[in-house]
């Protein structure tokens, strides 16, 4: 990992589209969020459009956070980059859809599942499915995305020779 | 994850004279339980690495439960239904982010935590960050941070122990908080965050066995969910609306608090070193994910239950929200299931001030000596020591301050939040991270929160409903972090050794 001298990170060089995305999504959910609190701050209440910049910002946020915690040596598998962003996708469009869509009746609504459909909507579609999906695809594609055998080995035998090498430097 | 929440959490009188013996005999059974837990895990404990990692060898499941326990704490069992029958489906937005923040925190931490422990002798959090920017101002400044969120947490928790352990036996709130830490302090002494990692893998089934049980008598209760929500529309449809009685602004606001500020939430993310094998994570996400959601269904279904039996004359109203959850469970559960959550609540909060407490005695222990250029020679020792020192410092402040307690317990996870999800969560992940920003950003976190909360607590300012300084705190310090770090790229970098780089980037 670089600090800070590189202007054009391996990882932004060789990757593509959405992979490439993460860093910009962490910018601007953090700017959607900051946007949406701050608005909120004014005097007079709150804008209706905070809400929906604060749902863009929690979208980004998670995609970009998931797209560069799952970036192997500056690259990630384009389904998996692919998978990230429409989670966030969802989940934003979710609480914006919310957000948007009047609510609907008293003791006579539609159910689904027992419950409102915004209501399960929430629970269900923006609650359970991400989070099945997602962890799920954690263990599905474990192997051969996230930690190898390889990769272990690899990691312990560079370990073994820094080590070394500190050690020789050390007694010369 | 979850804000402590002020006590008091559960009122003496919400348990009546009759069923007292049995609540008394589980809850005695469970501490035989601890106890057992901890001489085991005292003789086990002979190093640092097991006072404070478990010598690095859970297993998968333990990882998980304890990784739950923690997480939840007693806010699933008593302080959501209450939110969730005074506020409505928006009090979902707490628990909700659970859902998916297990596996962003897998993807984002667990792998490279464990993997810095694979090959360097890591202990804390702080360590980690000391090693990734080369600095030991900032490993000083994170366990500021943790040390300072852990006291504000500690206080909170002990108090509600107090509280509980004052219903369940009739103690007395005072002696409840002495004897509650007493028993935490017994395995948190001994067997360090070992005895706390078992202790929580049979709290954890607990939690998550009971919450199916209380949910499937819900259901009966109700007449289904179904039967519930007919209820609940027919009285008060806002209720069941996705917002509940918050505003939307409020209800997004602690889905984005839950769900990204829980990678800076120190006593969960540390458990992450402790795992046997790396590449037991596998299944990691998708376990702990079921399992929350078996135990956040507690929650829902019983403040589902009370509020549409309270709109439909089958219960008074509840006149203290803190009694909404042992109203249910004394009135509608075997007497046997409300004593086993009873005598989980109690764990749930010793476990949190288990781990809690592990962590700040690292801080003391470990993270602020190596900060300042210096190295405590016993850290086991002092480490049990520190241990000692920070608990008894809680308990007295819970004793002699319910105002302190409130102030403290507010600001805790604001902090962790701000403080650690630039630095550790970002900080692991992108190459362009620098130290400048790190230190730039754990000031801001430390600042904007403690600053916010004080100001609020004096009563100086009033932020509008769904602006939080926890919030506010966090959006700061991730801006601050990529801010100046965008800004300081080209100065001097910080070379990292071959071995710590293929951790970070693998």
């Amino acid at each position: 990992m670089r600090d800070v001298e590189s202007p054009d990170p391996p990882s932004t060089r060789a990757g593509s589209f959405p992979g490439t995305a993460a860093l910009p999504l962490v910018c601007s959910g953090t700017a959607a969020a900051g946007a949406g609190y701050l608005a909120a701050l004014l005097p007079g209440p709150s804008p209706v459009w905070a809400a929906y910049a604060l749902s863009f910002g929690i979208g980004a946020l998670l995609s970009g956070l998931l797209i560069l915690g799952a970036r192997r040596e500056g690259r990630i598998s384009p389904r998996l980059a692919w998978l990230f962003l429409a989670t966030g996708t969802w989940v934003a469009g979710g609480l914006v859809l919310l957000l948007a869509l009047p609510g609907s009746g008293g003791g006579d609504a539609a159910l689904f599942l027992g419950l409102p459909a915004r209501a399960a909507f929430l629970l269900l579609g923006i609650g359970l499915v991400p989070g099945l999906v997602i962890p799920l695809a954690y263990a599905l594609v474990f192997d051969g995305d996230t930690l190898s055998e390889d990769d272990l080995r690899r990691l312990r035998e560079t370990a073994e020779r820094v080590r070394e090498a500190r050690d020789g430097n050390g007694a010369g | 994850m979850i804000r402590p929440i002020p006590p008091p959490p559960l009122q003496g009188a919400a348990i009546p004279d009759d069923a007292r013996p049995t609540i008394v005999v589980v809850g005695v059974i469970y501490l035989v339980v601890v106890a057992a837990i901890a001489v085991w895990a005292g003789r086990r404990t002979h190093t640092r690495e097991d006072f404070f990692l478990a010598g690095k060898a859970v297993g998968l499941l333990a990882l998980t439960f304890a990784a739950l326990a923690s997480t939840f704490s007693s806010f699933t069992f008593l302080g959501g239904p209450s939110f969730l029958y005074l506020s409505g489906l928006g009090a979902m937005m707490f628990v909700l982010p659970a859902t998916l923040t297990n596996a962003l925190s897998a993807w984002v931490l667990a792998k490279r935590l464990r993997l810095i422990a694979e090959i360097r002798p890591v202990l804390t959090l702080p360590d980690v960050m000391g090693l990734r920017y080369g600095s030991r101002l900032v490993q000083g400044l994170s366990a500021v941070a943790i040390l300072l969120g852990v006291i504000g947490y500690m206080a909170t928790q002990v108090a509600g122990l107090g509280v509980i352990m004052d219903a369940v036996f009739g103690m007395g709130r005072d002696w409840g908080i002495w004897i509650g830490t007493a028993v935490v302090l017994a395995y948190a002494v001994t067997g360090g965050i070992k005895a706390g990692i078992y202790t929580d893998l049979a709290q954890g089934i607990l939690m998550a066995g009971a919450s199916l049980l209380v949910f499937l008598f819900v259901l009966e209760v109700g007449d289904g969910l179904t039967g519930l929500s007919r209820t609940i529309l027919e009285y008060e449809p806002e209720f069941l609306s996705p917002w509940g009685l918050y505003t939307p602004l409020a209800a997004v606001s602690l889905y984005f608090v839950f769900s990204i500020g829980v990678l800076g939430q120190p006593h969960v993310m540390h458990k992450f070193f402790m795992i046997r094998e790396p590449r037991r994570l596998k299944w990691y996400p998708l376990l702990i994910t079921v399992a929350m959601v078996v135990v956040i269904l507690i929650m829902f279904g019983i403040g589902m239950a009370v509020k549409a039996m309270v709109l439909d004359g089958r219960m008074p109203p509840v006149e203290n929200p803190d009694d909404v959850a042992p109203l249910f469970l004394l009135q509608h559960t075997p007497l046997i299931l409300a004593a086993v959550v009873f005598s989980g609540i109690a764990a749930a909060i010793m476990s949190s001030v288990d781990s809690f407490v592990n962590v700040g005695a690292a801080a003391v222990t470990h993270d602020l000596p190596t900060a300042l250029g210096r190295r405590v020679p016993d850290e086991l020792r002092w480490g049990r020591l520190a241990t000692v020192f920070l608990a008894v410092a809680a308990a007295l402040t819970a004793q002699l301050s319910d105002a302190l307690v409130i102030f403290l317990g507010i600001f805790g996870y604001g902090l962790f939040a701000s403080a650690l999800v630039p630095t550790l969560a970002l900080g692991l992940n992108w190459e362009g991270a620098t130290r400048a920003g790190a230190v730039g950003s754990l000031l801001t976190g430390l600042a904007v929160t403690l600053g916010l909360e004080l100001l609020a607590y004096l009563g100086w300012i009033s932020l509008p409903a769904g602006v939080t300084a926890s919030a506010l705190s966090l959006v700061a310090s991730l801006a601050v972090f990529l801010g100046v770090s965008a800004v300081t790229r080209g100065g001097t970098a910080n070379e990292l050794e071959e071995d710590v780089q293929l951790a970070l980037t693998l």
